[in-house]
C-alpha cells in the first residue's frame, strides 16, 4: 500500500513535470478510432505530462462530444492508463404501430434521430413530445410505450417505439359557413379526414391566401376551426370581403397585363388610398421608363357590399429621348462619367432616376480622389418640339487628395515593412475610401494570419492639403496559437479522412484561412452536407478548433434519359457509395444503354492510395456497339470489349494532374464491311495491353459551361508485346481548348486537337478499335458520325493512323437560359502521318442554339460544308447535351 | 534475535499478500469527469481546486454548491458568448450577461426607488427603504434562477461527483 500511495504522489502534484509518458493505454473507446482519442488527448509518449497537462487533455477530447467520463491512472514508469466512458449512440429506432400513421412517419416526429447521442431523460422527453405531437394530429388517446435495448455494436442502443394510435377524431361532419359560393372550393378538407389541427390551421392560412391571390377578395377572414368531440363535426366561418375588379383606360404603350403586375393590392391585401397612391406610382413609374414624361393617370373608385370596381384612365402623352448630357464644373472625363450613367443618349429619358444618377458621378469621383464632390444642379432641359430632353448637370469637384505617405503606427510585434507590403498603398494615388477599406482589410487579414485574431487597424487620413498622409494605426492585441482540434457530428467518417486534411498543428499560430482552406477539403470530399467552424478559448494564449459536421448520404443512386442524333434514345443508371470503410472510399456501379451501344462498369477508387495523396481507381468494364453509317443504317461493325484498368493520380498543383494507367482490353471485332479493313488485327479477337501515362491541365472557371482559362492534355498510349498484347503500337494525342469572355454574354472558345500513332514489328496500322475518326457532333460538325477522312472502295470510312482538327466558336447568351452558337470547324484523318497535308482539310460553318441546364447546354447545332467533295450532302443536324468543347 | 526475523519475515509475508491482492502494480486516478455541461467537462482536480480555494473563504459552503456554481457559470458564460458578449475575463463576460438579462428588467435608479417609495408610503405599510432594496434584490436572484433553469433545461447537464 505505502507504494501505491507513493506512486499516487509522484503523478499528482499539480502543476509539476513528471517523468516522460513511457506508455499510453486507452479502454472504453469505440465509437472513434485511439488514434483520434489520443490527438485530442494531446498526450503522446515521450511528453512530460502533469495534472494541468492532463486535465486539458481530459477536456479536449470531452469536447468530441462522445464521452460521460474520461479517467486518466498513472502507474510506475510513465504509463499512463486512459478509461473513457462513451455516451451510447442511437444505432436504430424500430417502430411498431398499430392504426393509420405509418412508422416512417413516427420516425420522422420522434425527434431523436439514429447516429445521435442517447440518454434516458432525452428518451423520455422526445416520447411525451411524441405524444402531444399525434395527439394535435387527431390522435388523442395514443399510448406510446419506448423501451430501450442493447444495440448490437457497443455503445450503441436500440430505440423500440410501440405506438397505439387509439381511436383517431375524425372530421365526420363539415360545416364551412360563407355568403359566397365560390370561396367553399379554395378550403382543402373533406368530411372523413382526420382532425389534424396543425394541418387544419395551415389550410385556413393557405385558403386566405387562395382567397386574395386567385379570386382577388381582401381582408377576408376565416374563423378559428371547431371541433365537436362527440359529434365529429368541424364548423368554419368564412367571410372573403370584398372582390376587386380592376379597368384600365387609354393604355396603348403598355398592356392591361403589364400593368396589372405592378398592382401592389395582392402584395397588401388591401385598396385604400395608400395603395392606390402607390398603384399609380408605378403606372406613372413604367411609363417613366419609356420616356412618357408627361403621363398622367387619374382613378375612380366604386364600392358596394361585395365588389370593389377600382378604374384607372391613363393620358399617356409622348414619348421623349435623351438628346444631350452636358457637364459643367468638372475636369473629369465626360465620357466616363456618362458611360457611368444609366441615361443614355438616343434612349428614353426617365425623370424617376435623378438621384440614382447623381449617386452614380458622386461616387465616380469620389473614387477618383475627389472626396468632397458633390452634384449642385441637375437639370434636364425639355424639348417639346423634338420630344427630346438635354440633361445639365453641373459638378462641384472639389480638391483632389493625393496620397503622399503612409505610415504605420501601434505596432509591436509585427514589423511596419510586413503591414505596409500587406497593405500596398500606392504612393501618388488618388485618396479613394474603398482602396483604403479594402487596403485595410488586406493589411488586417495579414496581421490575424500571424495568430493576432482580435487585431484591428484604424485609417487616419492626415492633412487638409492636396497631399495628404494616411496612417494605419494597428492594434494587434493577443497572439493566439493553435490548440486540440476536434471533429464532432462524424458518425461513419473516420478521424484519418480528416487527419490527412487538417494542415495546421497544435503550437502553430492561430491562423484561420488555414482552417477554412481546410474546410474547403473537406467539402471537396462530397462527404458533408455542411461544416461548421467555431473556436475554444483552451489552455492561456491557445485556441482549440471545432469542427462540426453533418454527415451527407453516402449512397446514392442516379439515372437518366437522352436523346442524341448518332445514338438515338439513351440512358443511365448508377449506383455509387462514397464512403467505404469511412475513408472516402468509393465504389460504384454504371449502365449506360442507347440504340447502338451497352456498357456496365464497376469502379473503385481510393483517394489517398497508400496514404499518400494519390488517386487511385480501377475499373472492370464491359461494352458492346454498334458503329453505323447514320444515314442508311449500314452497319460498319460491331465490338464486344471486356477490360480491366488500374491508374493512379498526381495532382501537382491545383490545375495540373498526371495519370499513370494500365488497361487491359479483350476485344471483338465483327461484322466489318470489307473495304474497311486496313490489317489482319481488325477482326476477331484481340488483347490490347497499354500504358497509358497522360497530363492534364484544367485552368477553366466552370467545366460543364466555361467562360474563361485553359483545359489542355496530352495522352500516350503503348501496347506491347513485353505487356502481353497481340498489337504493337503507340499513339499521342494532345488537345488545347481556349475559352474568353470579350463582354457580358458572348464568350469565344477555341480548340485544337491532334493525335498520331504508329504500328511497330507485324503491326503495320493500328487496330480499327484504335484508330482516329472525324465527323460528328463533337469533332467536325457538318460531316456525319466518323465519315470524315480515308474511305474504302465500297466508301466506307477505315478511320487513320493521324488527325488535326480545330474549332472556333462565338457562344451568345441571348435572353435568360436560352443562348446561340456560330462555328467553324476543320479538321482531317489520314491513313498514315506521311500523308499528312493541310490542303486537306475539310471545313465547315455553322450555327447552334443552346438551352442551359444543371448539366450542362442542350443544344441543337446545323454544320454546314464549305468544301464538300463531289455527292457529299451539303452538312446535318445535331442534337445533344453539352458543349461541344 | 529470531523473534526480530520472524516477525519480520511475517512483515513481509503480509506486504506481498496486500500486494498480490491489490494487483501489482496498481494504478492511480490522476483525473477524470467529476461533471459535465454538454461538451464542457469539470474535472475533479478543477473542482477540488475551486473547493479548497471557496472552503477557506466560505466554510459552511458544500461541495453539491461549489460544483452547481461551476455548472452554472458555463450555463452564463455559453449563453453569454452565444449573444456575442465580449469582456477582458470570464467574470466580466457573465457580469455583462446578468446585467443585460436579468438586472436589466429590475434595476431602477436610486432616485426612483425613493421617489416611488415616498408616494406611496403607505402602501408599503411601514417597511422602510431597504426593504424595497432587498426586495428589488430578491427580484434579481429569482429572475436570475429562473434563467439558470432555462438555461439548464436545454443542455445536457450531469454531475458524477462519487
Amino acid at each position: 500500500m505505502a507504494l501505491i500511495v507513493c506512486l499516487q504522489a509522484s503523478w499528482a502534484m499539480a502543476g509539476e513535470p513528471f517523468s516522460k509518458v513511457s506508455a499510453i493505454t486507452v479502454t472504453g473507446v469505440n465509437h472513434i478510432t485511439e488514434q483520434e482519442f489520443l490527438y485530442m488527448f494531446g498526450i503522446k509518449v515521450g511528453d512530460d505530462a502533469d495534472s494541468e497537462s492532463i486535465a486539458k487533455g481530459i477536456k479536449g477530447a470531452f469536447l468530441k462530444g462522445c464521452f460521460v467520463d474520461i479517467r486518466v491512472y498513472a502507474e510506475d514508469g510513465g504509463l499512463l492508463k486512459i478509461e473513457a466512458i462513451e455516451r451510447p449512440i442511437i444505432e436504430s429506432i424500430r417502430v411498431d404501430v398499430s392504426g393509420e400513421v405509418s412508422s416512417r412517419k413516427i420516425r420522422e416526429l420522434f425527434i431523436l434521430k439514429e447516429d445521435s447521442e442517447f440518454h434516458d431523460a432525452l428518451v423520455e422527453d422526445a416520447a411525451v413530445k411524441l405524444k402531444e405531437t399525434l395527439a394535435k394530429k387527431g390522435f388523442p388517446n395514443v399510448k406510446i410505450r419506448q423501451d430501450v435495448l442493447k444495440g448490437k455494436k457497443p455503445g450503441k442502443v436500440i430505440i423500440h417505439l410501440i405506438v397505439d394510435e387509439g381511436e383517431p377524431s375524425v372530421i365526420n361532419h363539415l360545416n364551412i359557413n360563407t355568403p359566397v359560393a365560390e370561396v367553399k372550393d379554395v378550403l382543402q378538407i373533406s368530411e372523413g379526414d382526420i382532425y389534424d389541427k396543425d394541418w387544419i390551421n395551415a389550410e385556413i392560412e393557405a385558403a386566405k391566401k387562395r382567397m386574395i391571390t386567385k379570386l382577388l377578395y381582401f381582408n377576408p377572414a376565416v374563423s378559428e376551426a371547431v371541433y365537436d368531440e362527440t359529434t365529429g363535426a368541424l364548423t368554419i366561418n368564412i367571410d372573403p370581403g370584398k372582390k376587386l375588379v380592376l379597368n384600365f383606360k387609354g393604355n396603348n404603350h403598355l398592356s392591361d397585363k403589364e400593368l396589372k403586375q405592378e398592382m401592389p393590392f395582392v402584395e397588401y391585401g388591401s385598396v385604400n388610398e395608400d395603395t392606390i397612391e402607390e398603384a399609380i406610382a408605378s403606372i406613372e413609374s413604367l411609363y417613366h421608363k419609356s420616356g412618357y414624361i408627361n403621363v398622367l393617370v387619374e382613378y375612380k373608385k366604386v364600392e358596394n357590399p361585395s365588389e370593389i370596381q377600382l378604374a384607372f384612365s391613363i393620358t399617356e402623352g409622348q414619348e421623349y429621348k435623351l438628346a444631350d448630357i452636358v457637364f459643367k464644373g468638372t475636369t473629369a472625363d465626360t465620357v466616363k462619367l456618362s458611360d457611368v450613367m444609366e441615361s443614355k443618349k438616343d434612349s428614353p429619358y426617365n425623370p424617376d432616376i435623378e438621384e440614382d444618377e447623381e449617386e452614380s458621378i458622386v461616387n465616380y469621383l469620389q473614387n477618383d480622389g475627389y472626396t468632397t464632390a458633390s452634384v449642385k444642379s441637375y437639370k434636364p432641359v425639355i424639348n417639346d418640339k423634338n420630344k427630346t430632353v438635354t440633361l445639365e448637370i453641373e459638378i462641384e469637384e472639389g480638391s483632389r487628395l493625393i496620397i503622399a505617405d503612409v505610415k504605420v503606427a501601434g505596432n509591436q510585434a509585427i514589423a511596419a515593412e510586413k503591414i505596409l507590403a500587406a497593405a500596398d498603398i500606392k504612393i501618388g494615388r488618388p485618396y479613394v475610401e474603398t482602396e483604403l477599406f479594402n487596403a485595410r482589410q488586406t493589411a488586417l487579414t495579414y496581421i490575424t494570419q500571424q495568430g493576432y485574431v482580435e487585431a484591428d487597424i484604424k485609417v487616419e487620413r492626415q492633412g487638409d492639403t492636396q497631399e495628404i498622409t494616411v496612417v494605419l494605426h494597428v492594434s494587434e492585441g493577443k497572439k493566439y496559437y493553435f490548440g486540440d482540434t476536434i471533429v464532432r457530428g462524424n458518425t461513419r467518417t473516420k478521424w484519418e479522412v480528416f487527419r490527412r486534411v487538417l494542415k495546421h498543428t497544435r503550437g502553430e499560430p492561430l491562423n484561420m484561412a488555414i482552417v477554412y482552406d481546410e474546410m474547403r477539403e473537406l467539402y471537396k470530399t462530397m462527404l458533408f452536407t455542411s461544416i461548421n467552424i467555431s473556436t475554444v478559448d483552451a489552455k492561456e494564449g491557445e485556441k482549440d478548433i471545432v469542427f462540426e459536421v453533418k454527415e451527407a448520404d453516402a449512397g446514392t443512386v442516379d439515372y437518366g434519359i437522352g436523346y442524341s442524333d448518332y445514338e438515338g434514345l439513351k440512358g443511365f443508371f448508377e449506383v455509387k457509395y462514397i464512403n467505404l470503410q469511412g475513408m472516402n472510399r468509393q465504389i460504384a456501379m454504371k449502365a449506360r444503354a442507347s440504340q447502338i451501344s451497352r456498357r456496365l462498369s464497376l469502379a473503385y477508387d481510393e483517394p489517398w492510395f497508400l496514404g499518400n495523396m494519390l488517386p487511385f481507381n480501377s475499373t472492370l468494364l464491359y461494352e458492346r456497339k454498334e458503329e453505323r453509317n447514320i444515314d442508311s443504317g449500314k452497319v460498319r461493325y460491331r465490338t464486344e470489349k471486356y477490360s480491366t484498368s488500374v491508374s493512379i493520380g498526381k495532382n501537382f498543383t491545383e490545375k495540373l494532374k498526371g495519370l499513370l494507367s494500365y488497361e487491359f482490353a479483350i476485344t471483338n471485332t465483327w461484322d466489318l464491311q470489307p473495304d474497311v479493313i486496313l490489317t489482319k488485327e481488325d477482326t476477331g479477337t484481340l488483347a490490347i495491353s497499354s500504358i497509358v501515362p497522360s497530363l492534364i491541365y484544367d485552368g477553366r472557371d466552370n467545366p460543364f459551361n466555361p467562360t474563361s482559362g485553359i483545359l489542355a492534355g496530352t495522352t500516350l498510349k503503348v501496347a506491347s508485346k513485353v505487356l502481353f498484347s497481340q498489337a504493337d503500337f503507340a499513339k499521342l494525342s494532345g488537345y488545347v481548348n481556349f475559352y474568353q469572355g470579350l463582354s457580358k454574354g458572348l464568350i469565344v472558345a477555341l480548340s485544337l486537337r491532334s493525335g498520331i500513332g504508329q504500328g511497330w514489328s507485324n503491326t503495320v496500322d493500328m487496330p480499327i478499335i484504335e484508330r482516329y475518326f472525324l465527323g460528328g457532333s463533337t469533332t467536325v460538325r457538318g460531316f456525319s458520325q466518323d465519315s470524315l477522312g480515308p474511305k474504302g472502295a465500297d466508301g466506307d470510312p477505315t478511320g487513320g493512323n493521324a488527325y488535326l482538327m480545330g474549332n472556333a466558336e462565338l457562344r451568345i447568351s441571348v435572353i435568360d437560359n436560352f443562348g446561340l452558337v456560330t462555328f467553324v470547324d476543320t479538321g482531317q484523318v489520314w491513313t498514315k502521318l506521311s500523308d499528312y497535308s493541310l490542303k486537306g482539310l475539310k471545313y465547315t460553318t455553322g450555327i447552334g442554339l443552346r438551352y442551359m441546364t444543371a448539366a450542362g447546354p442542350i443544344r441543337l447545332d446545323y454544320g454546314y460544308k464549305l468544301n464538300r467533295g463531289p455527292n457529299e450532302g451539303t452538312g446535318r443536324f445535331y442534337f445533344s447535351i453539352g458543349q461541344a468543347f | 534475535m529470531r523473534k526480530t526475523i520472524l516477525l519480520s519475515a511475517l512483515t513481509l509475508l503480509i506486504f506481498h499478500t496486500l500486494a498480490l491482492f491489490c494487483g501489482s502494480p496498481q494504478a492511480g486516478l490522476i483525473d477524470r469527469v467529476c461533471a459535465f455541461v454538454d461538451n464542457d467537462a469539470i474535472t475533479l482536480g478543477e473542482f477540488q481546486e475551486v473547493y479548497t480555494q471557496t472552503k477557506a473563504k466560505v466554510p459552511s459552503i458544500t461541495k453539491e454548491e461549489v460544483l452547481t456554481t461551476m455548472i452554472n457559470r458555463i450555463l452564463l458564460k455559453r449563453a453569454a458568448l452565444a449573444m456575442k458578449i465580449s469582456g477582458t475575463d470570464e467574470d466580466q463576460i457573465i457580469a455583462e450577461y446578468i446585467d443585460l438579462k436579468v438586472r436589466s428588467y429590475v434595476i431602477i435608479k436610486e432616485e426612483e426607488i425613493e421617489g416611488f417609495y415616498n408616494e406611496n408610503k403607505k402602501e408599503f405599510a411601514g417597511a422602510g427603504i431597504g426593504d424595497v432594496r432587498a426586495e428589488t434584490e430578491k427580484e434579481v436572484n429569482a429572475r436570475l434562477a429562473a434563467l439558470l433553469l432555462e438555461l439548464r433545461k436545454q443542455a445536457y447537464v450531469r454531475i458524477q461527483l462519487e
